[in-house]
């Protein structure tokens, strides 16, 4: 079998102008036995394949983002109408503070003196002096919904207190608390973590 | 043509290749930081617990402003989790009168001064008044 490379080398090179002709016909489609247009719809397939997956992993990042957000919002919530509940229970427990006759009132006739020394006071005033300390931690103000007092049999033995926070979006939140007043006062909800 | 054709081919798969690329980068300091991000928030919960339980250890006779100063003394000794910071502040009401209405403001920030959470605790939210 000959070796076609000698065979190259043997051959004498033809002058400039073949020169050109051959490496020109290097190129053409049919010599590599490639199909005209065949490169291009493969990129653009690809392409659009690379485009399909990065949105789809632009929008799962995104929901998980937003699932971040709203569980950081929401425990942003809890902590604020929490700290607020801790301090209107630490206010309106019985014979302590000047809001002290409150708690055996019902909310609807949240007004009243705790001596004669004292100022009246209603649902405005203690939201006011709760929301003066909500406002020292940067949290948003509290609005005071409704109270309604428990009994067990003459004694007052807590009640439900009931508040409402707007959240960043302006969305309102209510949330109920469980505070019990006999053997130290204690707040609970539902939802929150229990203070046991 | 073909010349023409493959150079037009490379142009189009590069650009979302480049993008590709870039996004992979980015999604991963992206990954780094939300994990960073939940490794801080469950430290921060692992912290509340961590003062809940140290609060509720204190026995005061009353809920007083020394109760509160108590409440801080007892947490204090409690050293935060690592890639969070703990402040406690008092909280006062000039309103009121001295021995009311005090409680303790408990922030968590990252180390990069972002806060994380805050909370306020009253001797009796933590069931500590008698």
């Amino acid at each position: 079998m000959k070796n076609p490379e000698a065979q190259t080398r043997q051959r004498p090179r033809p002058a400039g102008p073949a020169r050109t002709h051959v490496r020109t016909r290097r190129w053409q489609p049919t010599d590599r036995g490639g199909q005209p247009g065949f490169l291009l719809p493969l990129a653009i397939m690809g392409a659009l394949l690379l485009v399909t997956s990065n949105v789809a992993l632009l929008l799962a990042d995104l929901q998980i983002v937003q699932a971040q957000a709203v569980e950081e919002e929401r425990n942003s919530d809890n902590d604020q109408l929490l700290s607020a509940a801790h301090l209107i229970g630490d206010y309106i427990i019985p014979s302590k503070t000047q809001f002290s006759c409150l708690s055996a009132l019902e909310f609807s006739q949240w007004s009243c003196r705790v001596s004669a020394i004292r100022p009246i006071v209603n649902a405005s005033s203690l939201a006011t002096t709760v929301n003066k300390f909500m406002a020292t931690g940067d949290f948003s103000p509290v609005t005071i919904k409704n109270w309604s007092p428990t009994r067990s049999g003459s004694s007052l033995t807590g009640g439900v207190l009931t508040l409402e926070a707007t959240d960043n979006n302006n969305v309102k939140q209510q949330k109920s608390f469980y505070i019990r007043f006999p053997g130290g006062g204690r707040i609970s909800t539902a939802t929150e973590e229990p203070q046991s | 043509m073909q010349l023409a054709e493959t150079v037009v081919a490379v142009s189009i798969f590069a650009m979302p290749l480049t993008a590709t690329v870039q996004m992979a980068s980015q999604r991963q300091l992206s990954d780094q930081g939300q994990i960073t991000r939940q490794q801080q928030m469950s430290a921060v919960d692992a912290d509340r617990l961590a003062l809940q339980g140290a609060w509720m250890q204190v026995k005061p006779s009353t809920c007083t402003m020394q109760t509160v100063v108590t409440m801080k003394n007892a947490t204090t000794s409690l050293s935060a989790p690592t890639g969070i910071q703990r402040q406690l502040v008092y909280l006062k009401d000039g309103l009121t009168h001295a021995s009311e209405g005090q409680a303790l403001l408990a922030r968590w920030t990252s180390s990069n001064g972002e806060l994380l959470r805050q909370r306020i605790y009253t001797p009796m939210g933590v069931g500590l008044c008698s």
